[in-house]
């Protein structure tokens, strides 16, 4: 159980819920570890299944000694896109929200002096502010950001570009940063980097979360330009525990559990057709 | 300040059996909500649970079924998973071992698409000491009689059970489905083909459709409906098969609470089995055990068994 601290509408259908849990379930988050939240009220059934939530931000073993972990806080950036987003809205400070978490792999974290590149689509933003906070001060970070337009893209941008990080913005409509996709920038920017063998700007890594469309095409620049790195995926979820076998995903491997193997893959690794 | 009433100051007994298979406890998990028991037993100890009844398994692995494999219902769910599973082979390679170590009995669910796919798994499994039987899943289509349900057709489950029987010596369940038309004729053809209880139920077919792509929701268009939305359709099923008195019962559909599960157990369920639930909450079977125990007590009953059937006339 945790109480909800705040709840702000910082864009179209957009909110920031930010929650303190007397005491976490598990070890302390890692970027890219989300929770599953109880969208119903107490003594309904309706909806079932909780809501999975990329953790945006954390304190985490670092921030927090252990005698402080009896308080911890938790923030969520989410779109109001059904039913149970909808009633998770609507919860107001000071209710108390049940959560499980935090659930699932997280992405790796242990670069120093790198150059790293954060790409993130859409809703697929959420999971990498926590990311760029911990990587940014020890890092060369690169971030690019895209949504559909300056109404979503700007608020979640907004606490990345405080971040000592050289941040790249596209929209759809060219209200925001540059017209296109962030993939088309991303390209752009780099053509020239990948066309020497030993320019210093190539990247030594690239972490993304977004729509599928943008990571298959991700997936294939990054074989080409032999550029590891890891993409965070979402699925339909039920358990978020890694029972059911709903939210599976193909990979090199054979069917991988979003919740419980992921939802952090080896870019590689990640077989996009079919599902 | 002593109780009132010198039974509450003793424990609960909550023991309980299926036939000749001894519970120490009314809780199972049910199959295809509790994998292999690996990720439940991260949260808490298995040895609390009456039995585990772990993920069906087909003669061949299988990867199941294409995406989606949910989709939210009016307090439900509908899955098609697809029976995604290691195959016999692999079952008894990689999660016999770490079974062996579970404490509580754990049942094999079974599934086949013919009579010859239930022979060989129950041939394969025959003399298995690290399970306590099987639990013979009716459900699926048999893709000899142009898909139908084996568990539609009481010719097929005596088939089906017998099939089983002629291989595997120990305790078995056949798990029944609410699509069945007339469950108690079903029910006696399992019986006299040697099961020695039921389950009921499995899943209730169903379907959704998203009215903005105007396409089913589900990768394989249907699916099977559990959760609250199943239970009194459940509950009926075992309150008749109870009335009957064919064989014991493990009830289960749409279980959410302590609450719920008495409802089973008054149907004349001797144990339940708590699946959907454990999907919102992992230790839903935990707490649901203790929500019995509660209510025992609050009722001043000593033993589960005074409330079984309790509700039939």
């Amino acid at each position: 159980m945790a109480e909800v601290i705040s709840q702000t509408e910082i864009g179209p259908d957009l909110y920031k819920l930010k929650i303190s849990a007397r005491e976490r379930e598990g070890r302390p988050a890692v970027p890219g570890q989300f929770c599953h939240l109880q969208v119903r009220r107490p003594e309904s059934w309706d909806p079932l299944l909780r809501r999975p939530l990329s953790i945006y931000n954390a304190a985490d073993s670092a921030d927090y000694s252990d005698s402080q972990a009896e308080s911890w806080q938790l923030e969520f950036v989410y779109q109001v896109r059904g039913r149970g987003t909808r009633l998770l809205s609507q919860f107001q400070p000071g209710e108390q929200i049940d959560y499980l978490g935090p659930l699932g792999s997280g992405f790796t974290q242990d670069f120093r002096g790198k150059n790293l590149i954060l790409v993130g689509g859409g809703l697929g933003i959420a999971p990498l502010y926590f990311l760029a906070r911990k990587l940014a001060d020890i890092n060369n970070l690169q971030v690019y950001l895209g949504a559909s337009s300056a109404a979503l893209l700007q608020p979640l941008a907004a606490d990345i570009a405080k971040l000592d990080v050289k941040l790249s913005l596209a929209t759809d409509d060219g209200s925001l940063g540059r017209a296109g996709t962030v993939f088309d920038i991303l390209r752009e920017d780099f053509a020239e980097a990948f066309l020497e063998r030993q320019n210093s700007n190539q990247p030594d890594y690239i972490f993304a979360c977004g729509p599928v469309p943008l990571l298959y095409v991700l997936q294939r620049y990054m074989a080409e330009n032999e550029v590891p790195g890891e993409f965070s995926l979402e699925k339909r979820m039920a358990c978020g525990s890694g029972v059911c076998l709903s939210c599976v995903c193909q990979t090199a491997s054979g069917n991988q559990r979003v919740c419980y193997e992921g939802p952090v893959f080896p870019a590689r690794e990640v077989i996009f057709n079919g599902s | 300040m002593a109780p009132d009433n010198p039974q509450i100051k003793k424990n609960i007994d909550l023991t309980t059996g299926l036939g000749d298979l001894q519970l120490k406890n009314p809780v199972l998990t049910a199959s295809g909500t509790c994998g292999f028991g690996r990720e439940l037993a991260e949260r808490y100890e298995l040895s609390e649970l009456g039995a585990l009844i772990v993920k069906g398994i087909t003669v061949e692995s299988r990867s199941g079924n294409p995406a989606p494999r949910i989709a939210e219902t009016p307090a439900g769910l509908l899955n098609s998973i697809g029976l995604e599973n290691p195959g016999l082979e692999g079952f008894i390679r990689e999660e016999l071992p770490w079974l062996a170590r579970v404490r509580p009995p754990v049942l094999a669910n079974i599934s086949g698409h013919s009579i010859s796919d239930f022979s060989r798994l129950a041939e394969g499994l025959a003399g298995r000491k690290e399970i306590a039987g099987l639990e013979v899943n009716v459900s699926c289509p048999n893709i000899g009689a142009g898909g139908l349900a084996f568990g539609t057709d009481p010719e097929m489950v005596a088939r089906v059970t017998g099939a089983v029987r002629q291989y595997y010596g120990g305790f078995t369940l056949v798990k029944l489905t609410p699509a069945a038309g007339d469950i108690l004729t079903v029910a006696q053809a399992a019986r006299e083909a040697g099961a020695d209880a039921l389950t009921a139920c499995n899943t209730m077919p169903g379907m959704e459709i998203d009215v903005e792509s105007r396409a089913p929701v589900l990768g394989n268009t249907f699916g099977g409906l559990s959760g609250p939305a199943l239970q009194p359709i459940a509950l009926k099923l075992v309150y008749q098969l109870a009335q009957a008195d064919i064989l014991p019962i493990l009830g289960g559909g749409g279980i959410m609470t302590g609450r719920d599960a008495v409802k089973f157990f008054l149907a004349g369920a001797r144990a339940i089995s708590v699946g959907t639930a454990t999907l919102l909450d992992p230790l839903a079977p935990i707490k649901i055990k203790t929500e019995i125990v509660d209510y025992l007590k609050k009722h001043n009953c000593g033993s589960l068994q005074e409330i079984i059937g309790q509700a039939l006339t």
